[in-house]
């Protein structure tokens, strides 16, 4: 009942906590004068005034009990004891360094690891987009189950479709997301990424300028005068942040454009792009004329309260309508989140899943470890209950260590966490979108919070349900007896394993799969290969001699042991194609789909591809003799059966931007070679069917503006020819940038870098469970040994072998073990299915995997104990009977 | 913890009538003057008094200062408030409510 007296005097207390050194005086003055009244009146009686002195301290009492509980009375007792408890659970923590140090330890990682991963995730997968209304924003997409259901992007025509004839979209907008053009007039000449848009796709977004504006429709009509916007990043970076941007003049493929607009930090979407120009949708460039040809990304914007999938039917009947479409072809709208992100969520998430096992472990071994002190602790516990110290406020102690740990763990694990995150910003190659807006964020903090909250909460109940505190029992000999005091152990013990078997059971899988993408036969060899790539204004037959020269320069480099070109990069990209026959009819929209890559005369001698059959392309292939082309085995296997293809005629409509015939018929080239297999779009994709043709045979000349150069070295080391190339070609063209200058095993790490993150955090975080494991494991057995001291004593006293003992400890370690493993396999089986994707040559049952998990898990266990066994099989029994 | 508050309780209300007989005393005089007047009654340890003025204190039952005894040493001395006053009626009631019930039991045979 709280009546207005009682609240009196809790503020009146509260206010009082504030001068208790006062109120302490007070009190002490006014048990002295009582003593001294006291004394005085027992002499008056007749008493000698030292007996009456001592008489008079008999007849007060236990005077600092009394002191306290007289200044209790000021104090709220909770604030009071709340502060002695922390202080006390200080002491505690600085007593035991060892215990605190591991704990501490634990903990950051623990959750360090968590906030760090947590903040990566959420930033990534779940904040929303940088733009207006984010949620409503789709990217419209294409797919056909008869032509192999692939996501195709748009073409020119669809999107005019999409423009003119839906009703749905509030805007509707493309852009080309990626191409290159080359800057000069500023420096050294530099290879830009650009992207072009249409009118209103800066609107769609909600995009507004940072400086100046963005295009306005005019300018969409008037191609002579060139305009363009520039990123943020490249404003920064490489304009100098000039506030007097607007106006100035970027000269680009040797023409000059006017800077108009700088657009603001776009992390979310074409983050690397410097350079953003106009894209008319009017047929100003053939390109955008050609149905097939799908490079456009569509962006639209629904307005509220319209179902996406209201959206789709409607793009679907306008898209069967076009001519040229499969008749089963569907429209999809994939929200631009999805679009962004949706190539690594799947792998964020198993990270972590990962992490939060990591977690779990890090707690189970805390707790573990809390416990155990906690039981080591309960004679003085006992003790201080039978010196009146009630329940609640031993239990309230032991909750404010458990909160002290975590706290000092937790903000170690939060910094902990801010330096990860800073690493994974600034690590080169990370290959994540939106990475360039990282930050540790406040849920992540928060999250942590609330762990470390809950772990703290968990470490103390745990131990204080537990514990009963028996008073007698601790009084008998402080030791519990072997059995049901254990069985907390032993499922934290059970757990721990557990945890670190799926961690080691997706780490094996993971760097099984990781070697194997190594030991993979490429098809080609790689070794000795340097790639540079090139990208100049030809679009024209003027682009032949130069390609010429640049080759004879690369060939005449001292070292060089040939030289080759191609738009393919082997192991990292390849264009589409699909293919005609001219020997059998060609259902349209059904055509065959293949890789494609314009080469030069050596560019398998260069990879080091072996020829099956027929022959190699040579010098003579130019553009005025019969067109041919060379297939791989596995087009030969899949287009051709048993028939053999040289001598067979196909046409081949290259789908790369710009670089397409027109819809009519392509013209027939003639097959005159197969070669063997390569890896061409990633170490670990299969090879599919390829064709390859000689660039001097486009008849759009499109492939010679931008082509990569392959370089043989005679020696060993291709990295040294880098440079002679790059200043042989600036010799004769200065203004031509020479970029991308990478060996081929740079090339094929960079294809497979998410797959060497993956592999190493997931390794790392199965050797942190590891650890923590073994850790656990050995804290929990020394423990339970240290119980049975007693115990062991007697055995030996009464002739067991030191070998009994040894075994007795392994056997009941091991069983615990085994149970942790049993369930820990169990929980594999489900969890590694979520990890198929991102396997290879690997099932996800991989028996050999499952096998050394268990056998690392088994001896790290084992080992574990065997260092607590051993001890229990060495005790002395004098000396173990006499300390009870 | 009831049978702590029913002591406590009777405490309280030895303390305040006792002040109210001899107007300001200090806490020696009001421990003399409840052993006398019980008769030695209350063989407590005469310290445990002030825990019991101090929480009456808080309670603003009765308020204390500074003062100098007869032989001269500083004590401090307590009075009753005017809610002490009412609280004394309040409990004094109370008390011979429960003499007077347990009378009526012990005399019911």
């Amino acid at each position: 009942m709280l009546t207005l007296t009682r609240i009196r005097s809790v503020v009146a207390r509260t206010l009082r906590v504030f001068r208790s050194r006062a109120i302490e005086r007070d009190v002490q003055a006014e048990m002295d004068a009582h003593i001294h009244m006291r004394t005085d009146l027992l002499i008056e009686r007749g008493m000698p005034a030292d007996a009456a002195g001592a008489e008079a301290l008999r007849r007060f009492g236990n005077r600092s009990l009394l002191q306290e509980q007289a200044r209790g009375q000021h104090l709220l007792p909770r604030f009071e004891s709340v502060v002695q408890d922390v202080q006390y659970g200080l002491r505690l923590l600085r007593r035991s360094p060892g215990f605190t140090s591991i704990a501490l330890l634990t903990l950051a990682l623990g959750i360090g690891l968590n906030a760090a991963m947590f903040s990566v995730f959420h930033h990534t997968l779940l904040a929303p987009l940088q733009f207006a209304d984010p949620g409503r924003l789709y990217m419209i997409s294409s797919h056909a189950a008869s032509i192999g259901d692939a996501r195709r992007a748009s073409s020119g025509p669809d999107f005019r479709d999409y423009r003119d004839q839906s009703t749905v979209f509030s805007g509707v907008a493309a852009a080309i997301p990626r191409f290159t053009e080359v800057w000069t007039g500023d420096g050294e000449p530099r290879v830009l990424t650009v992207a072009a848009t249409t009118e209103h796709f800066f609107d769609v977004l909600g995009v507004r300028p940072a400086l100046g504006r963005v295009f306005v429709h005019d300018e969409f009509h008037d191609l002579a005068n060139e305009t363009v916007l520039v990123s943020w990043r490249f404003w920064k970076n490489q304009l100098g942040g000039d506030p007097n941007v607007i106006g100035r003049t970027l000269r680009m493929e040797d023409f000059p454009s006017m800077i108009v607009g700088v657009l603001p930090p776009m992390t979310d979407l074409y983050s690397d792009v410097d350079v953003w120009v106009k894209q008319t949708t009017e047929p100003a460039w053939d390109f955008m004329n050609w149905r097939a040809n799908k490079f456009l990304d569509v962006v639209g914007r629904l307005p509220p309260g319209v179902d996406p999938r209201v959206a789709e039917q409607q793009l679907t009947a306008i898209l069967r309508r076009a001519p040229g479409e499969p008749a089963d072809v569907r429209v999809q709208l994939t929200p631009l989140r999805e679009f962004v992100v949706g190539p690594v969520a799947r792998q964020l998430a198993i990270m972590m899943a990962a992490v939060a096992i990591v977690l779990l472990v890090t707690l189970l071994n805390t707790a573990a470890l809390l416990l155990a002190r906690s039981i080591k602790r309960s004679t003085e516990l006992a003790v201080r209950l039978g010196l009146g110290a009630s329940r609640g406020r031993i239990r309230r102690q032991l909750l404010i260590e458990g909160l002290l740990l975590s706290a000092i763990g937790g903000t170690l694990g939060v910094a902990l966490a801010a330096a990860a995150v800073g690493l994974v910003r600034r690590a080169p190659g990370i290959a994540l979108p939106r990475i360039d807006g990282l930050h540790l964020d406040t849920a992540a903090v928060v999250v942590s919070v609330l762990v470390v909250v809950a772990a703290a909460v968990a470490f103390t109940l745990l131990p204080g349900a537990l514990l009963r505190l028996d008073l007698a029992r601790a009084f008998r000999g402080g030791r519990t007896e072997t059995g049901r005091a254990q069985r907390p152990f032993a499922t934290l013990v059970i757990g721990e394993i557990a945890c670190a078997v799926v961690l080691a059971v997706c780490a094996g899988l993971l760097v099984r799969s990781f070697v194997r993408v190594h030991a993979v036969d490429l098809g080609y060899q790689p070794d000795r290969v340097l790639s540079a790539y090139l990208r100049n204004n030809y679009n024209d037959p003027q682009g032949l001699p130069y390609w010429r020269n640049v080759l004879e320069a690369a060939r005449t480099i001292p070292g060089t042991a040939s030289a080759a070109i191609s738009d393919c990069v082997p192991s990292a990209h390849a264009n589409s194609a699909t293919i005609v026959f001219a020997d059998r009819p060609n259902p349209r929209g059904r055509e065959p789909s293949t890789e494609a890559c314009w080469i030069s005369v050596d560019y398998f001698r260069t990879l080091g591809v072996p020829l099956v059959r027929g022959r190699l392309f040579s010098e003579r292939d130019d553009p005025n003799s019969p067109a041919v082309a060379i297939v791989n085995a596995e087009a030969a296997r899949r287009l051709f059966r048993d028939e053999d293809p040289i001598g067979k005629r196909i046409g081949v409509n290259y789908l790369a931007l710009g670089s397409r015939t027109a819809d009519s018929v392509p013209r027939m080239r003639e097959i005159v070679g197969v070669v063997s297999n390569i890896r061409q779009r990633g170490a670990d994709l299969a090879p599919g069917p390829a064709v390859y043709l000689p660039y001097t045979q486009d008849e759009t000349y499109h492939v010679l503006n931008s082509m990569y150069v392959y370089l043989r070295a005679a020696g060993s080391d291709p990295s040294a020819l880098g440079r002679s190339f790059r200043s042989r070609v600036q010799t004769m063209y200065p203004d031509q940038p020479v970029e991308r200058i990478q060996v081929m095993r740079q090339v094929i790490a960079q294809s497979i870098e998410r797959r060497t993150y993956a592999v190493m955090l997931m390794a790392g975080f199965a050797g942190l469970a590891l650890l923590l494991c073994g850790l656990g494991t050995y804290g929990v057995i020394s423990y339970a040994m240290q119980q049975r001291t007693r115990e062991f004593g007697i055995r030996i006293a009464l002739g067991a072998q030191q070998s009994n003992i040894l075994r007795d400890v392994l056997e009941r370690g091991g069983l615990l073990i085994a149970f942790g493993i049993v369930l820990g396999v169990g929980l594999s089986l489900l969890a590694t299915r979520t990890l198929a994707q991102l396997l290879f040559e690997t099932g996800a049952n991989d028996p050999g995997v499952y096998l050394l998990a268990i056998l690392v898990l088994g001896v790290t266990g084992l080992a574990a104990c065997f260092v607590p066994a051993l001890r229990a099989s060495r005790v002395d029994p004098r000396t173990a009977l006499n300390e009870q | 913890m009831p049978r702590e508050n029913a002591l406590q309780g009777t405490l309280d209300l030895l303390v305040l009538k006792t002040i109210a007989q001899l107007g300001a005393m200090h806490g020696f005089g009001i421990a003399l003057h409840i052993q006398q007047v019980s008769s030695d009654l209350l063989r407590v340890e005469e310290g445990s008094l002030y825990p019991a003025l101090r929480r009456i204190e808080e309670t603003g039952w009765i308020a204390s200062a500074w003062g100098t005894t007869e032989n001269n040493r500083q004590a401090k001395y307590y009075r009753l408030t005017a809610a002490g006053r009412r609280q004394l009626a309040h409990e004094e009631q109370g008390w011979l409510q429960l003499v007077k019930g347990v009378n009526a039991l012990l005399r019911f045979s």
